[in-house]
């Protein structure tokens, strides 16, 4: 886990099946079976990581057409860090880049002098006032943090590098464009020193399990990463989400919304079962997951990925429970199976993410006030 | 047997925004796309250059109120691009250009730790401050430093950057599947910091990295207070100044020996 060619070697894997893209977690603590990220002196886990932008931009130039999606924290990095690490991702990358949004690790905050909520975050504690508000706050800071990176995205229109040598000019000005965003938690004037990305605009995710997350994916996200119980449990959370998109005016574009689950799968749906049951034993105390699990054969899996895509899900993001094994089983066993039933492809047809996901390269919001502006 | 000579320590500068950056020549390529970082990098490794040199500014360039439009404008995030040469290079050190006022401790050394292990054992930064509140305009904080007082965060933030590195024992991880366990001990990585300019404390969660620490270097024209910032003496292993002016008369004084310990850690410890 510590060393490149770890992560180049899964990432290839994927990209060997043809998948969308890999998301590749972070956090600023060290990792504990605690709820809040308090530690828990386990011994016994994997401990230590490294960071999620830079091991996405060290296996960019060692890939080609799979998507790159690094969790990065609104608690701790700059909006202004965040808009140019990722653009710059995706420079790289030649128009892969992504980024999933970590908006509440109440732990971390510890980490950088800001304070943790009180009392801690606990499933006790979670209905008090107390810890709604520190939610409610936490996700409005998120808010207003992915609008401030999406404006630097745009602080370049993509032709304002001009490079006039008869007017000695490097750049034309006025293609230029200061955000000014002034909010509650951020005042950023713009604008970025790294040009628009290849993407124009990279692909934003959010992982949520409750409503002020879902509400973020809609008003601003591409993609939102759920967890659903069952398939009825996943129609009541996109119900959820596509009203907040309405709400939010977005009725008409494009939001993913992904179901995220451990997998356990081999040839043999019985030994895959069988091989949860050794993994939970292995371990003194199997850790908690927000997602469910599901062991099975590739067939198995199929089937439920296809009835829950029924119930309005548009996509997975499937969490191998043992690597390499259960990514290798996704990518030459599941990848395969849903390529014979005519429902994944069968080669890349886009080279960027936005265009494996059906989404179109945005036009530039302040190209179009300046457009206008000028006709008038 | 002989003495060895002493050797030349050579950086590749890559400075890309400045006045003396010719863009209009017809073979002038992007500053921005990956494939000129890449070809300038393998170039230098090539020339087996001990490190490539990153520059970093925070705001665009304005004179009079507006954005001076005549020079290069427009570069990448150091730390990615740094992290993606790791990838088509295997000994060239990788100094980037990273701001010690704009930035938090606990991040960037993590930052460098991860550079370092992605490009085993060949990260470097070179420590910049900033003070003004034109650059602040761009960062939450906004322009709250005065002169002084951003050397004062400068030194606390090195000084704090080097206990995280040092916060997990380089045999931490046993990895014993025989027995189950990952860690030694439970308690890697455990720092506490209750300084004026930082108030922080946990568990540092990158594991001790190739280089232990990577090389500090601080870039300057000779400035006593810059030269200072170094929270260890010059002459000890892991520091080095950079001279803004390369011409031999002025580098020489300067730079005084001081490259060589960085230089020797900079490369791959094979």
């Amino acid at each position: 886990m510590f060393t490149p060619g770890y992560w180049t070697d899964l990432v290839r894997e994927a990209e060997r099946g043809l998948l969308d893209f890999v998301t590749f977690e972070d956090a600023l603590n060290l990792q504990s079976t605690q709820i809040d990220g308090a530690p828990d002196g386990r011994t016994d886990l994997v401990r230590g990581r490294l960071d999620a932008v830079l091991i996405a931009s060290r296996v960019a130039p060692l890939t080609s057409r799979i998507g790159l999606v690094p969790s990065v924290s609104t608690l701790s990095t700059e909006p202004f860090h965040i808009s140019k690490a990722i653009a710059t991702l995706d420079f790289v990358s030649g128009g892969r880049a992504g980024w999933r949004v970590q908006a509440s690790r109440p732990r971390e905050a510890l980490h950088i002098g800001r304070r943790a909520p009180e009392p801690p975050l606990h499933p006790d504690t979670f209905g008090t006032p107390e810890i709604q508000a520190y939610i409610t706050e936490t996700f409005d800071e998120a808010s207003e943090h992915v609008e401030v990176v999406r404006r630097l995205w745009d602080s370049w229109e993509d032709d304002a590098e001009i490079r006039d040598v008869a007017t000695g000019r490097f750049l034309d000005r006025d293609r230029l464009h200061y955000i000014d965003f002034e909010g509650r938690w951020f005042s950023v004037r713009g604008p970025s020193i790294t040009p628009r990305p290849p993407q124009g605009q990279p692909l934003v995710t959010v992982l949520g399990h409750i409503s002020a997350p879902y509400r973020l994916g809609a008003r601003l996200g591409d993609v939102v990463y759920v967890t659903p119980r069952d398939i009825d449990h996943a129609r009541a959370i996109v119900a959820e989400i596509r009203a907040e998109q309405d709400r939010a005016g977005r009725g008409e574009q494009t939001v993913h919304i992904f179901a995220d689950l451990i997998v356990v799968l081999d040839d043999d749906g019985d030994a895959a079962r069988q091989r949860l049951g050794q993994l939970d034993s292995l371990v003194e105390q199997p850790p908690r997951s927000d997602a469910i699990t599901i062991a099975g054969s590739p067939g198995e899996l199929a089937d439920l990925l296809l009835d829950w895509q029924a119930a309005g899900i548009t996509g997975y993001r499937l969490r191998p429970a043992v690597l390499p094994v259960d990514l290798e089983a996704i990518s030459r066993g599941l990848a395969p199976e849903l390529a014979r039933r005519g429902r994944f492809r069968t080669a890349y047809t886009a080279d960027t993410l936005r265009g494996h996901l059906g989404l179109p390269r945005p036009a530039n919001r302040y190209a179009t006030t300046r457009i206008e502006a000028a006709a008038r | 047997m002989t003495t060895p000579r002493k050797q030349i320590i050579l950086g590749h500068y890559v400075g890309g925004v400045n006045h003396h950056t010719l863009w209009s020549h017809p073979r002038a390529g992007s500053q921005i796309d990956f494939a000129s970082f890449r070809h300038a990098a393998q170039t230098a490794e090539r020339g087996k250059f001990d490190f490539f040199f990153l520059a970093e500014g925070l705001i665009l360039r304005e004179r009079l109120g507006q954005i001076f439009d005549q020079d290069v404008v427009g570069r990448p995030d150091t730390l990615p691009v740094l992290t993606a040469i790791a990838a088509v290079t295997e000994h060239l050190g990788l100094v980037g250009t990273l701001n010690a006022t704009f930035n938090e401790p606990y991040e960037l050394a993590r930052q460098l730790a991860s550079l370092d292990h992605l490009s085993g054992g060949r990260a470097g930064w070179n420590v910049v401050t900033s003070f003004d509140a034109f650059t602040g305009q761009n960062f939450r904080r906004g322009g709250f430093l005065n002169r002084d007082d951003r050397y004062v965060r400068a030194q606390e933030f090195v000084a704090l950057a080097r206990q995280l590195w040092d916060s997990w024992p380089a045999d931490a991880i046993a990895a014993d599947t025989a027995r189950g366990r990952f860690l030694r001990t439970a308690d890697v990585g455990v720092f506490g910091h209750h300084g004026h300019q930082f108030d922080v404390s946990g568990h540092f969660n990158v594991p001790r990295s190739p280089q232990g620490r990577p090389v500090v270097l601080q870039a300057g024209a000779g400035s006593h207070r810059g030269r200072d910032l170094l929270p260890v003496p010059r002459a000890r292993a892991g520091t080095g100044v950079l001279p803004r002016h390369p011409g031999p008369g002025r580098a020489r004084r300067p730079t005084g020996g001081l490259g060589e310990a960085a230089a020797g850690r900079l490369v791959r410890p094979r």
